[in-house]
């Protein structure tokens, strides 16, 4: 993983929108270490994605729902991170974050990545799983020779 | 023994925190020079678990990178055996002082050790001649025990595995995004409390020492008195009030506690528990205090006085008392026995079924007759309202809840005669007395005192061990460690 958590600093308080897979993950990743994170999500069986020692707050909720922000109290966040599975709400509870609670951080997963310019115009940082994938696979095709008939160590190689 | 070495650690870890904890009444040594007697019957136990613990640290740091990355499963059944081994822990070393220093036989020394930590507050110990060390004592077991030694514990020291003791231990509130804040912000709460119940007590007329003691007992609805006579004996009107506010304070959940702080009081107000809390309130004060009435033990305004603070102390299962229930009525005993039932708020220090499980009981009795009423395409969503805000009450929910309430109450049958049996006093006055060990409360009708025998006392404490660690907890250790006992010898 390349997301450092933030792990001095225990102003920082981390939420996070969708409970998928990656949101999960992140949500679990910086509970470990030792930091603030709410994770949303409208579904209450997602949150079984979470690990057994997820110490930080769940909460079921649309996130389209201004009341709902509002009881989390997204505007203490310093970071957001809006990672559901649909650009649409993505879009609109970033821009939500930065014109209603002026938010410093705001990071979207975009899906579609037509529509990344139509975060960016609004301030919001993004990133698209289809780009990322196609780079790494770029990498990995222009690797000199691999070894015939091995598995290629993805995780390992870099370092 | 079917520990495994990463758990030692954490076992460890309890036991010094555990051997801590029982030196902490040293501190009353340098005010009364009485109590220097009694000195090693402290030193000896803690300084024994403090070097057990630190011999497992060490041991596990010898041998450290062990397989953390267990399944679900295991990990869930190793949770519940650490929570359950430091509770059984805490409770044979908080033992010791009473039995070195020959202030209790054996069996005795742990009942009251078990009374403690649980925050019951039946007590064996004739409190009219103990020295003040050992009142100090009892009072701070209650203390520790009301929050339970994993939030003790996360206070500390925080690692992967303690959300997982936290859920195993019964704490189901999340207050903050971080676990160690949770903690350290319910210390602070309950800390504070207790700062100012010790200050209202001995604005109204108790001595320091005594204020202290009562406050942390109140407060975690636990109820050992330095009286034998309890609260009533002062026969103030002041500390009781004090000590209704201080029971009612131990009884909330802490996530209702901090929107009370936080002075959200339309929200507090919409929670379902304190709905239920104020409206069993309303209905057991009156009726208890007519029974006292049809009795002619009290007059008027009497009987509502005492009504007010029974009922309070039963429901909050707190367990002070300003009157004797021998010979009471059977209306005013059967709302008592109901409220020691009922108990108090769901992640609190309180015991009993909790407010929570009895709210969604009865809504699942209002689900059903709806169902049976109208046509089956209907549905009928029921919701009930948390500190946390709005939820549903699933079917999930559903099973848990009646399962909880179903073995309570089939404990509560299989106990009571066996206590009836044991003890060979009537069914009422046996019911009377499981309900409140098994409540976590501490009322007593008289069966409970120092002449008791063993088996009766053996019975009481396993109420009180399974009514504190919340039932299936200690049964889900027992059968793991059992499980877990079989494999080893096919993995060697």
């Amino acid at each position: 993983m390349q997301i450092k958590p933030q792990k001095k600093k225990s102003s920082l308080f981390t939420i996070i929108i969708g409970c998928g897979k990656l949101g999960a993950s992140i949500a679990n990743m910086i509970s470990d270490s030792g930091g603030d994170v709410l994770i949303l999500d409208k579904d209450k069986d997602a949150f079984r994605r979470l690990s057994l020692h997820y110490g930080g707050l769940s909460v079921v909720g649309d996130a389209l729902d201004l009341d709902k922000l509002k009881e989390i109290q997204i505007q203490k966040a310093t970071t957001l991170l809006v990672v559901t599975n649909d650009d649409n709400t993505n879009n609109m509870v970033a821009q939500l974050a930065v014109y209603q609670f002026s938010i410093k951080r705001v990071i979207a997963r975009v899906v579609d990545r037509d529509k990344e310019s139509i975060f960016n115009a609004n301030g919001i940082q993004t990133f698209c799983p289809v780009s990322l994938s196609q780079e790494r696979i770029g990498q990995l095709l222009s690797a000199d020779d691999p070894v015939d008939g091995q598995t290629v160590d993805t995780e390992g190689r870099e370092q | 023994m079917g520990y495994s070495v990463s758990k030692l650690s954490s076992v460890g870890k309890f036991m010094m925190l555990i051997g801590i904890l029982v030196a902490i009444p040293l501190l009353v040594v340098p005010f009364d020079a009485q109590d220097n007697q009694f000195a090693w019957s402290f030193i000896i136990p803690a300084s024994f678990s403090l070097l057990c613990g630190f011999l497992l640290f060490l041991y596990r740091k010898k041998r450290s990178g062990a397989v953390e990355n267990l399944g679900w499963k295991s990990s869930m059944q190793h949770s519940s055996i650490i929570v359950l081994f430091a509770w059984a822990w805490g409770m044979v070393i908080g033992a010791f002082p009473f039995f070195l220093s020959g202030q209790l036989r054996l069996i005795q020394s742990l009942f009251e050790s078990i009374s403690g930590w649980t925050t019951t507050g039946l007590s064996v110990m004739d409190t009219s001649n103990t020295p003040k060390i050992f009142l100090f004592y009892r009072s701070f077991m209650q203390f520790c025990g009301g929050l339970g030694f994993v939030m003790m514990m996360n206070m500390f020291i925080q690692e992967k595995q303690s959300m997982r003791l936290y859920n195993a231990e019964g704490h189901s509130d999340k207050l903050l995004p971080n676990l160690r804040k949770t903690t350290q912000l319910i210390f602070l709460m309950y800390g504070g409390l207790l700062a100012a119940g010790t200050l209202l007590y001995s604005i109204v007329g108790m001595n320091i020492f005594e204020s202290l003691l009562h406050a942390m007992c109140a407060l975690s609805t636990g109820g050992f008195s330095t009286r034998l006579g309890s609260i009533g004996e002062y026969n103030s009107i002041g500390i009781e009030l004090v000590t209704i506010l201080l029971m009612l304070f131990g009884t909330t959940n802490f996530a209702v506690l901090l929107l009370i702080f936080k002075m959200k009081w339309r929200q507090v107000g919409r929670v379902s528990e304190v709905q239920l809390l104020l409206g069993l309130l309303c209905l057991g004060i009156p009726v208890f205090a007519l029974g006292l009435l049809q009795n002619h033990q009290y007059m008027g305004i009497e009987a509502f006085r005492i009504a007010v603070f029974n009922v309070i102390s039963a429901l909050s299962t707190t367990g002070y008392s300003t009157i004797d229930f021998q010979g009471m009525s059977p209306s005013s005993l059967g709302v008592i026995i109901l409220m020691m039932l009922i108990g108090g708020g769901i992640g609190s220090t309180a015991g009993g079924i909790k407010l929570e499980r009895v709210y969604i009981g009865i809504n699942v009795i209002a689900l059903n007759f709806r169902t049976r009423i109208n046509s089956a395409r209907s549905i009928h969503p029921g919701f009930f309202y948390k500190a946390q805000g709005k939820h549903m009450i699933d079917d999930k929910l559903i099973l848990e809840t009646s399962a909880h309430i179903l073995s309570y109450l089939s404990i509560i049958g299989v106990g009571t005669i066996l206590l009836a049996t044991a003890a060979n006093t009537n069914l009422i006055d046996a019911l009377f007395e499981f309900a409140s060990a098994f409540g976590t409360v501490g009322l007593s009708i008289g069966i409970t005192n120092p002449n008791l025998g063993n088996a009766a006392l053996l019975i009481e404490m396993f109420a009180m061990v399974l009514g504190r660690l919340e039932i299936f907890i200690v049964f889900i250790a027992i059968h793991s460690s059992i499980e877990l006992m079989h494999l080893r010898p096919k993995k060697a």
